[in-house]
């Protein structure tokens, strides 16, 4: 899972986590690798690689402290400012409206490989603008975007687009994150209330804003069925949600659609995460370190 | 002095509902219809409509030809913005940009024909001219018409740098294969493209214990190592080469962007003029479009009286519409400097302000209007005077605000701007409604008489021909009678055909509506009865059309009828 080149072709792959560091980067560079490899193989455009805003490692790159994250091959599409395309002798394909405090973004095309540091639009709309521009233009098929959880929402409005979910864990912060893998997978489940709810009914509620442990409890106690907009709306804990679902359905408006969860662990072992979580169906949607070679598994 | 804006008048005539068809492709069209225009010059308005009248030729002409229609659009659409301040550099992008406008720009002349595209001002890329120098440099780099790099072909030191990069990369990533391949056959791992892996202790030790040289490994966690294939010396060598040459690369590059940064500059004149030009087109194209769309006419400029032929009031057409209710276009001809316009509730006189100005308008935007016929003339500025969708005028406060707002519509306020073209403050068209509503009836028709009379002497012009022009709708028929003023009504309720409804039950014998329909059904019945027409008015009406409504709607009778019985005992 999450390891073939047609995992991410001829998609849309927001690549999200809970936390800086947490191996989003790292992992959509495997991603794009075996994405390129696909397309080479099939005759179709290389990967477009976006990130949204720019983190540490952009800035860094400004004093010259660190190096480029991203490693590009000619024919890719990458998506930041003018000066960080430079090293892949790029093709400007597209301009973005407006700017970031680094400069004007562009879409460009690698002419050649290099490392490059990605920078990205900060405003969801912008995100969603440029990966709608590079599919709508044919600039390219499979779209890796490296972007925080409360960007997903964007995922939600692009055809196709699905989101994974990457963490890592340790065994100091083993519960926490079995706690938050079972959250997101309860999260990503949730039915749709198009489909399954009559909204006119009594004791239906929809909510414009965020489903928090304070505007849960600010609701009527004959609300049988509460709509948020999409997932990411709901800021409850995992207990919490347990404990809200028990006496009410939860319906999303916007389905998000969930390609996975992506767990590299430190200090314990793969097997020691899944006996810890212990549930079948969410280990089903687990895929562990692309980067680290396995007794019997073939790289 | 700030650019004069209709802005309470623009709010009230419901124009922003319109506007939004109204939409011009490129970033400036865009820009310009945002402003929303209020033009002061006639001789500008009378260009603009020629050009809307161009583009309506255009869309005609092509009309069996949908393609071509299609690529008229298509290249406004990618019309990028772009510097258009001369610059001794310019970065990749704004060198991108000003390609792919110079792309589209060709587009769209060549869509629109040569004769044609030189009436709206877009001239081809002259032989010689620093235009034409610039687009063929910058043609030059990039795969397509639109994209851009900085090509081999620019530069000989630029084509020798990559050149040697490009057999530093090939060198790196030999050396690279070849070194995965060895980790594989010595020690079964397989990176296969990955920077690094993370392997577990024993057969860290094994690969750092045969061949420390060739890798570098560091903790993971106590069981595991995140280890690094090292480069071979052949490949730093090549790391090394490909430094330099990325060097000799960057000042190659920076030679050819100063030099097409010159070419770009010098060009910039001509660039700033084909953009105004597009500019230009590109609005004559929209307003062509929303014209045919809405059946739009030219307006007359040249008009002392102000006419209007079936004038549609498109945002309330619309409502009526979504109501289910008929909707009356609006036929007449004002010719006085004052204009007063009686009705009863629901009679239709704020929708006739309300056409008035929207025609007026949208004629001072440069664009059609909706309507088979109409005549106006230009003024300086276009003012409403009355209370706006969400304000509630009410007691001191409110009488306060229309006050304020009737002395800024007589031009009493020093601060005033202008309209764009207008070299002096000008004539005015000002909309009252129900002024003076919020005071006492008996002052309410006084004031407003004063204030009708004002108008009616040829305020602001030695004729009523170039003076301010006036309409004041009102409940208040004690309003003088004064020279210089006309005085109209609606024609309101048709009580013959309300009389025919009862007659067929359609109305029931106490002539009240079928309250079936709720109140929304109510008024669509009145709807259906009202005539909302503009007609003479000659002072001799007695009982407006009230009670009659308040009766169809259901009102008690007995409260109509001593309604009636005090209009009578008050001989009003």
């Amino acid at each position: 899972m999450l390891d073939r080149p047609e995992d991410f072709l001829g998609r849309v792959t927001f690549v999200t986590g809970p936390e800086k560091h947490c191996g989003k980067t790292t992992f959509m560079n495997r991603a794009a690798l075996l994405a390129r490899r696909g397309a080479a193989a099939s005759g179709r455009p290389g990967p477009a690689l976006l990130t949204v805003g720019y983190d540490g490692e952009a800035r860094d790159l400004l004093s010259g402290a660190r190096k480029p994250a991203v490693p590009v091959e000619r024919g890719d599409l990458i998506v930041t400012t003018e000066r960080f395309a430079r090293p892949c002798s790029p093709e400007i394909l597209e301009a973005l409206p407006g700017s970031t405090a680094l400069g004007r973004l562009c879409v460009a095309r690698a002419g050649r490989p290099a490392t490059v540091a990605l920078v990205g639009p900060e405003g969801n709309s912008l995100v969603a603008w440029a990966v709608r521009r590079i599919l709508d233009e044919g600039l390219g098929e499979t779209v890796l975007v490296d972007g925080a959880i409360n960007r997903v929402t964007q995922a939600a409005s692009i055809e196709g687009a699905r989101f994974v979910y990457a963490l890592r864990v340790d065994a100091a912060g083993l519960e926490r994150s079995v706690s938050r893998v079972r959250r997101m997978a309860a999260l990503v489940d949730l039915p749709l209330a198009g489909a399954t709810a009559d909204e006119s009914a009594p004791g239906h509620v929809v909510m414009a804003g965020a489903l928090t442990a304070e505007t849960a409890a600010r609701l009527p106690a004959a609300a049988e069925s509460v709509v948020v907009d999409d997932f990411t709306k709901i800021f409850l804990s995992d207990a919490e949600l347990a404990a809200f679902t028990r006496g009410r359905r939860l319906l999303v408006a916007r389905r998000v659609e969930f390609g996975g969860f992506v767990v590299a662990c430190r200090g314990l072992t793969d097997d020691a995460f899944l006996e810890r979580l212990a549930d079948d169906s969410i280990a089903s949607m687990v895929a562990f370190n692309p980067y680290e070679e396995r007794p019997g598994r073939a790289a | 002095m700030d650019t004069y804006r209709p802005t309470e008048a623009w709010a009230f005539a419901q124009l922003d509902d319109f506007w939004e068809r109204y939409g011009p492709l490129t970033p400036w069209g865009k820009d310009a219809a945002e402003a929303r225009p209020f033009i002061g010059d006639r001789d500008e308005l009378e260009r603009r409509y020629d050009d809307v009248e161009a583009a309506l030729g255009f869309l005609a002409d092509r009309e069996g030809d949908p393609s071509s229609l299609d690529r008229a659009s298509y290249h406004l659409r990618r019309m990028p913005r772009l510097a258009l301040e001369a610059k001794s550099s310019y970065e990749l992008i704004e060198l991108f940009q000003i390609k792919k406008f110079i792309a589209n720009y060709r587009g769209a002349r060549s869509v629109l024909g040569e004769p044609l595209a030189l009436r709206f001002g877009m001239e081809g890329l002259a032989d010689g001219s620093a235009a034409k120098a610039l687009a063929v440099e910058l043609d030059r780099g990039g795969s397509d018409s639109e994209t851009f790099y900085v090509a081999d072909c620019y530069d000989e030191g630029l084509a020798a740098a990559r050149a040697r990069l490009a057999t530093a990369d090939a060198a790196i990533r030999n050396e690279r294969v070849r070194a995965e391949a060895a980790a594989r056959l010595d020690f079964g791992v397989g990176f296969d493209g990955r920077e690094f892996l993370v392997l577990p202790k024993e057969t860290t030790r094994a690969m750092m214990a045969a061949a420390g040289s060739r890798f570098s490994a560091e903790p993971f966690d106590d069981a595991r190592y995140v280890v690094r294939i090292l480069p071979s010396d052949a490949a730093l060598e090549a790391m090394s080469e490909r430094e330099q040459a990325l060097a000799d690369e960057r000042l190659a590059e920076e030679r050819v962007i100063a030099r097409i940064s010159g070419l770009a500059a010098a060009a910039m004149p001509e660039l700033s003029a084909a953009v105004a030009s597009t500019a230009r087109w590109d609005l004559a194209r929209a307003g062509a479009v929303m014209a045919n769309e809405f059946r739009m006419t030219r307006p007359r400029l040249d008009s002392d009286a102000l006419k209007l032929e079936r004038a549609r009031f498109e945002p309330c057409a619309w409502e009526c519409g979504r109501l289910g209710l008929g909707y009356t276009p609006l036929s007449a001809d004002f010719h006085s400097a004052a204009t007063v316009l009686f009705g009863s509730n629901m009679g239709g006189k704020t929708v006739v302000l309300k056409t008035i100005l929207f025609f007026q308008l949208l004629a001072q935007a440069g664009l059609f209007v909706p309507a088979a016929r109409f005549e106006t003339r230009v003024y300086s500025r276009v003012e409403y005077v009355g209370e706006l969708t969400g304000e509630r005028l009410a007691g001191l406060s409110g009488f306060g605000l229309e006050l304020w707002r009737l002395m800024r519509a007589r031009g009493e306020d020093d601060d005033t701007p202008r309209a764009i073209g207008a070299d002096s403050r000008g004539a005015a068209l000002v909309a009252f409604d129900e002024l003076a509503r919020t005071t006492g009836s008996h002052e309410a028709e006084a004031l407003l008489s004063a204030v009708v009379e004002s108008y009616a002497g040829g305020r602001g012009g030695a004729t009523p021909g170039n003076g301010d022009r006036a309409f004041f709708a009102t409940h208040f028929r004690g309003v003088a009678r004064l020279p210089g003023a006309e005085y109209r009504r609606m024609r309101g309720l048709d009580r013959e055909a309300v009389a025919t409804a009862i007659s067929s039950a359609e109305v029931r014998p106490d002539a009240t509506l079928d309250a079936r329909g709720g109140l929304e059904g109510r008024l669509a019945g009145i709807n259906k009865y009202m005539r909302y027409e503009v007609v003479d008015d000659d002072g001799s009406g007695t009982e407006s059309d009230a009670l009659a409504i308040a009766s169809l709607l259901g009102l008690d009778r007995r409260i109509v009828e001593r309604a009636r019985y005090y209009l009578t005992k008050d001989g009003l």
